[in-house]
């Protein structure tokens, strides 16, 4: 005997895969035509001992009425999604919102300093037109002197300076506040370097520096293990390289592992005794260390940027591809 | 600086790779930049600090690979057997013993000239030297090698029997080995004779008493010159040399000596001199030893952790210095090419170097919380990047420092902070605004054909202050809009105009939930007459708005509409609310009318909107302008106007009698004042 449920199933399932009027119209044939399935079955009854025809007539006609029905229906869907597919173009393109995009140097410092906001450090600002005492004599940088010459710069008519570091905000902070300090200080910096692929007059730095009771040179190999895993991913190597900067000692350069061999990322150091007393510190009672980074370095490694002068030209191009 | 690697084998027991070695260099703070191999050498190209002057030379580099890494050390030979009496004297003598602390010589007669030995020529090619003839490159050589610069004169070219270093007479000019001749101010030092001056101290030697391969006679000069005089010399002349480079670091005051005779003994072996005379000089050479007291406890509260005296001590004694250990310090004293090291902090680094920080362990600071002070203006900041950016404008990043003849041009230039030594002559002045970027921005993306350029730029003007104060520095926000519409297959293409950018302007600030925000007209010439506003809060200008005048854009050389914004973050910051205050919703509806007016074409909306508030008073909630229109039916010289009015009471429902009532009083008013007219097809179009 026929399994009616099993031919159920299979007249559904057919249904689900017709695609065009055509086809439904053999299938509609092949199961409810007048020599299609169903009425085959009809036939096939009158085989059947007497006592189960009734039975099997009543669900019978329930299958006949069921695939009547899906037919049906089916139709009237073909026909409706045929009728939209010919008037309405889904592949046409949508339409773009109007919505602006961060400079990629605006978008580096916002990463920078949200690692460190979230490590309790306070974003900070400061003058870019300073006198020699925060650019230089207070960060330990005697006139004269050789150690001038990795600042090169800028002056002005009436005597002050473009500063040439964003440690200036270092000692203009810790003269107005007391111990403990953090803070991160992004801005520009500006050297009379010629223009070139790697040179730019004005560029940007961010400048950290932690001062407090107890916070060692192995701490700072610590946060700026932290930081860099933050900013490159958790499997960064890092190297601290002995290095000599005016205003802190011991002072590294921090390289990362980069492709085959180091990178050098950015400065750092404990925070030189001279600097504390140049804001009236007492070097014996506090310590800390401070570190300062070349936004567009770090921009240009991370987008894979072969010319810093394209962060200034503000080609569309470039800019909306971050 | 080079450094061949054969040459430090000299003197440090040296062995491994190359790379082995220049990673040793490296680590030590001998930061290797580039490594070349040379025939049969190797040749480290090396950054040294300035704190390291004793590094620039191959002993000095020599001793600190032996302190990092414990290979035995020597030095070279000095000492000559001929004894030292010849048969021509001079007398050296210092008029200035702050400029030249020290001065010595030594007269070396009957020389005989043969070719520089090969090792030596090799050594200093490699190193960048070049070679001129044996007794000019044995100084060189002897420079490289103690890093003390040396000079050799022909000692029949001086005249006279006196040698002296003084300060230059003003004026005073020398005709140097480089053929140039410079003009001497009193600040410098020069070695002179009885005629002028035969030498810039420390920088160059004069072209007239110079060795060449007829001189019989030599007198070797080895001083030391005040590190900032040569300095300061070697940069107003600009004449870098090798060995004003030295110099200026400061020279191991006991190294002065020690290359004198190194060089005496290698003329001795190499130019078989007849006679060596005794040592002339003049001064004393300026060692200083510093004693310094390092606590055990010092080094762990800086470093993080403790390293016993005994390996302190061993540390400190393989970089040169003496030392003992007291109870819980080390007692040291610094060997006199250190001077740099003159506080416990320098030991610290010393030993915390020799340790190795890649031994130092890495751990996090505890942090106590911290009382942040609010930086309203930082914060402003964040905030008007996101909501430019979600009006649309992309972010530009320009420089601060501009062209002054575009300023000139613009009139700004007077007012501007001038710099005295630019990197370019033309960009000479700090921005007084932020238009120039902008433009300059705008004008490049023009010139790429793009035609849609909505751009915002953060940054600070800068207007110089009275008495050499340092200037003002102002944060502004600038928005640039040059835009002909974008193409959509949707929607027809609709250039930006003025309104887009006033648009923009006021809904910035409504986000910034700012207090009585006033427009005004503006005259600002930097604008089209009567297309722009200056905006006040709370009576505070704080800055304006408008469509930049064709004058201007022909000086930015760009030839399509741009509208220009510029507003003071700062000003803003001290308006800016700090809470937004709730409104109830209303309870009862609103009644909507729409009022199309016939207008003169010189009556401006605000003024028809602002008779409606003053009739309405509370009642009309918002008032909208729906169409503007010209021309057609329209009259010539008049304008129609159609605004979109909500009456709505706080506390009644508005009755269509009360609002028909206000709304038809309001028209008559209109046409009262301003003889606004209905449009004659229709009566009104009050719709609910």
């Amino acid at each position: 005997m026929t399994d009616l449920k099993a031919l159920q199933d299979e007249i559904s399932a057919k249904l689900a895969e017709i695609k065009d009027a055509q086809a439904l119209e053999s299938l509609r044939i092949f199961y409810l035509g007048r020599k299609g399935r169903v009425a085959d079955l009809f036939h096939e009854m009158a085989t059947l001992p007497r006592e189960e025809r009734p039975r099997f007539g009543q669900e019978l006609n329930r299958l006949k009425e069921f695939a009547e029905t899906a037919f049906r229906k089916k139709q009237q869907s073909l026909t409706l999604f045929l009728a939209a597919k010919s008037a309405f173009d889904e592949t046409l393109p949508g339409i773009t919102p109007r919505i602006g995009r961060l400079h990629p140097i605006t978008q580096t410092i916002h990463e920078i300093t949200e690692i460190f906001s979230n490590m309790g450090f306070e974003i900070v600002d400061g003058r870019e037109i300073e006198t020699e005492f925060y650019n230089f004599t207070a960060l330990n940088i005697p006139l004269d002197h050789p150690s001038r010459d990795a600042f090169d710069t800028f002056y002005t008519e009436q005597g002050h300076l473009l500063r040439s570091q964003t440690s200036t905000v270092q000692i203009r902070t810790m003269e107005n506040r007391k111990p403990p300090i953090r803070i991160l200080a992004p801005g520009k910096v500006y050297r009379p370097d010629a223009v070139d692929a790697s040179h730019s007059f004005m560029f940007h730095q961010i400048e950290g520096l932690l001062v407090d009771e107890r916070t060692t040179f192995s701490d700072l190999k610590g946060i700026i293990h932290l930081f860099l895993r933050k900013l490159f991913g958790k499997n960064i190597q890092m190297r601290f390289k002995p290095h000599f900067f005016p205003f802190t000692e011991p002072s590294v350069d921090v390289d990362i592992s980069w492709g085959k061999g180091w990178l050098e990322i950015l400065g750092a150091g404990q925070v030189d005794p001279a600097v504390f007393k140049a804001v009236g510190y007492n070097p014996a009672k506090v310590q800390g260390f401070a570190f300062g980074l070349g936004v567009e370095r770090i921009a240009m490694l991370k987008y894979g940027i072969k010319d810093i002068r394209l962060f200034f030209e503000n080609d569309v191009h470039f800019l909306e591809q971050f | 600086m080079k450094v061949s690697l054969n040459w430090l084998k000299d003197y440090v027991h040296l062995k491994g790779s190359p790379e082995y070695i220049s990673n040793l260099l490296t680590m030590a703070g001998l930061n290797v930049e580039k490594v070349h191999h040379v025939n049969d050498d190797v040749i480290f190209e090396i950054e040294i600090t300035t704190n390291r002057p004793d590094w620039l030379s191959h002993i000095g580099v020599a001793r600190e690979i032996h302190a990092v890494s414990s290979a035995s050390f020597r030095l070279p030979p000095s000492a000559i057997k001929q004894n030292r009496n010849a048969s021509k004297k001079i007398k050296v003598s210092i008029e200035n013993n702050q400029l030249c602390p020290y001065y010595s010589a030594t007269i070396l007669e009957g020389i005989e000239w043969h070719n520089t030995p090969e090792f030596m020529k090799k050594r200093l090619q490699a190193c960048g030297i070049r070679t001129i003839n044996l007794i000019v490159d044995t100084t060189n050589y002897v420079l490289l090698e103690w890093g003390q610069p040396l000079h050799a004169f022909d000692l029949d070219s001086i005249y006279g029997e006196e040698i002296i270093a003084r300060p230059a007479r003003e004026g005073e000019r020398i005709n140097a080995i480089d053929g140039i001749t410079y003009e001497l101010r009193k600040n410098d030092v020069v070695i002179a004779d009885q005629k002028g001056p035969v030498a810039i101290g420390g920088i160059m030697g004069g072209k007239e008493t110079e060795v060449h391969e007829k001189t019989k006679n030599i007198l070797l000069e080895s001083a030391f010159f005040k590190p900032s005089s040569v300095r300061q010399t070697a940069r107003r002349l600009v004449l870098g040399s090798e060995s004003s480079y030295r110099f200026e670091r400061r020279v191991d005051p006991e190294g002065v000596d020690k290359a004198r005779e190194r060089a005496v003994y290698l003329i001795c072996k190499y130019a078989k001199p007849k006679q060596v005379s005794t040592v002339f000089r003049s001064g004393r050479a300026p060692v200083v030893t510093n004693k310094i007291r390092l606590s055990q406890s010092e080094i762990r509260r800086i470093l993080g952790i403790g390293i016993s005296n005994s390996q302190a001590k061993s540390f400190l004694k393989r970089l040169g210095l003496f030392v003992s250990i007291a109870k819980n310090s080390l007692i040291t004293k610094t060997p006199s090419f250190r001077c740099d090291l003159t506080r416990p902090i320098d030991l610290i680094e010393e030993i915390a170097r020799l340790y190795g920080y890649h031994k130092i362990p890495e751990t996090l600071p505890e942090l106590v919380p911290i009382d942040l002070k609010d930086n309203p203006v930082i914060k402003l900041e964040d905030r008007l990047r996101s909501l430019a950016t979600s009006l649309g404008f992309n972010e530009i990043i320009t420089f601060s420092i501009v062209d002054e003849a575009i300023l000139k041009k613009l009139e700004f230039a007077d007012q501007s902070v001038r710099l005295v030594n630019p990197q370019n002559k033309e960009l000479c002045l700090m921005r007084p605004n932020l238009l120039s970027g902008l433009a300059q921005s705008i004008r490049r993306n023009i010139f790429n054909r793009q035609t849609d350029l909505w751009f915002f730029e953060i940054g600070n003007r800068y207007a110089k202050n009275d008495n050499n104060q340092l200037p003002n520095e102002e944060r502004m926000l600038g928005l640039a809009v040059s835009s002909e519409g974008r193409l959509s297959w949707l929607e027809k293409k609709r250039a930006a105009s003025f309104y887009d950018l006033k648009g923009v302007v006021l809904e910035i600030l409504k986000r910034l939930n700012l207090n009585s925000i006033e427009l005004k007209s503006s005259d600002h010439p930097l604008f089209e007459s009567g297309e722009a506003m200056d905006v006040y809060i709370e009576g505070d200008n704080i800055g304006h708005f408008g469509t930049l005048s064709e004058r201007v854009r022909k000086i930015y050389d760009v030839d399509k509409p741009v509208y220009y914004a510029e507003l003071s973050i700062e000003k803003l910051a001290k308006h800016a609310q700090k809470s937004i205050k709730f409104n109830e919703l209303p309870k009862f509806p609103s009644s909507p009318r729409d009022l199309t007016l016939i207008v003169p074409d010189d009556l401006k909306a605000d003024a028809i909107i602002n008779r409606i508030k003053e009739m309405a008073g509370d009642l009309a909630v918002k008032i909208e302008v729906f169409d503007y229109f010209k021309g057609g039916n329209i009259s010539k010289g008049k304008k129609s106007l159609s605004f979109r009015i909500d009456y709505q009471a706080k506390d009644r429902t508005l009755q269509n009698e009360e609002v028909n009532k206000l709304h038809f009083s309001i028209i008559d008013s209109l046409n009262h004042l301003f003889g606004a007219e209905l449009p004659k097809a229709k009566f009104t179009s009050a719709t609910q």
